[in-house]
């Protein structure tokens, strides 16, 4: 009977993860052969994509200057995002349209825990060359991957002025 | 005696070392062990769990001026090697304006899409900058609808996917 040691190296390149058995050992003693595929189709809840958009986004609040400062916990739950997602895709959309040639300020942080110990900060501060005027706006998107914590996106706007800015999650992973 | 698999001690996760474990494989006939590293390397390239650039010139619009036209046009990723399991691509949008450089889109979960996602850009001076963003794939395609572009000149390059 040939032993584990004794058994060959199987080149790489010859390796099915779709075909090829694995034992998987179960705590009841009993023990079966699987696929990789199928363990990770497992550990991924089933689902082919990694990252998965929303058919339309999602607006959790829209904001302007006097929201300077403000905490906010948005509960992703009633944007149709899983309960299994750990993170969510956010498209910040500046639809400010005041032109002028104020400094503007976009300063917002999100939180990494749920202590609120760390967190990651979003900055943005320009001024534009035209005086006042409809006709020379700044208009800006970005995108940032923020961390699902407790079912939450735990937010802090920072400085906020001369900006009119949707908050919204796209996707999730 | 040899040890039945049910003797067998669990493995504690902090004692997996990758480049010196095995995994047992049965094959047709045939049982054979495959280093752990390698394993992991070849499922994490079956099922995309990295972010994947296939390497190839992944330049979609070479022109970005001109191409607004309120219809969402669909941009074939699959000459660059992004395979049916995609869920996502991520884009690099280069952008150069001298007067009053404006930029709007949609982008799409698929061809036949109602509703979508939003990019605006607008400024009041010349600029050039490049945006970098995660568009969705269906049918190893992403979906844009032009809606405005007042760009010198511009580039949308793919880079990945997921």
């Amino acid at each position: 009977m040939m032993k584990i040691n004794e058994l060959n190296r199987l080149n790489p390149d010859n390796y099915n993860p779709n075909e090829d058995s694995i034992l998987v050992h179960l705590k009841n003693g009993e023990t079966f052969k699987s696929t990789s595929n199928n363990i990770f189709d497992f550990h991924t809840g089933g689902s082919s994509k990694l990252i998965s958009f929303l058919d339309a986004p999602f607006v959790f609040e829209r904001i302007n200057a006097s929201q300077s400062q403000q905490s906010r916990e948005f509960n992703i739950q009633a944007s149709g995002i899983p309960s299994e997602a750990t993170s969510v895709l956010i498209n910040c959309i500046d639809f400010y349209d005041g032109g002028g040639t104020s400094t503007r300020i976009f300063e917002m942080f999100h939180y990494l825990n749920q202590e609120k110990t760390e967190q990651a900060r979003y900055y943005k501060n320009y001024t534009t060359n035209k005086k006042k005027s409809k006709n020379y706006p700044y208009q800006d998107t970005v995108q940032i991957w923020m961390p699902i914590i407790d079912q939450k996106i735990l937010i802090k706007f920072g400085g906020l002025l001369l900006v009119d800015v949707s908050i919204e999650a796209i996707a999730y992973s | 005696m040899d040890k039945q698999i049910n003797d067998l001690a669990s493995l504690s996760f902090d004692d997996f070392d990758i480049e010196n474990n095995y995994l047992l494989v049965q094959q047709v006939n045939q049982t054979k062990k495959i280093k752990l590293k390698d394993a992991i390397a070849i499922q994490d390239s079956a099922s995309n769990v990295n972010i994947s650039s296939t390497g190839n010139d992944g330049n979609l619009i070479t022109e970005l001026s001109g191409t607004a036209n309120n219809q969402i046009i669909t941009y074939d990723l699959s000459s660059f090697g992004v395979p049916e399991s995609a869920s996502a691509a991520n884009i690099s949008l280069y952008f150069n304006a001298q007067v009053t450089p404006a930029l709007r889109f949609h982008y799409y979960n698929h061809a036949q899409a109602t509703e979508g996602h939003y990019f605006e850009m607008n400024f009041s001076r010349a600029r050039i900058h490049t945006f970098n963003l995660w568009l969705p794939v269906d049918q190893q395609s992403i979906y844009i609808k032009w809606v405005q572009q007042n760009a010198t000149s511009g580039k949308l390059f793919y880079l990945g996917f997921l």
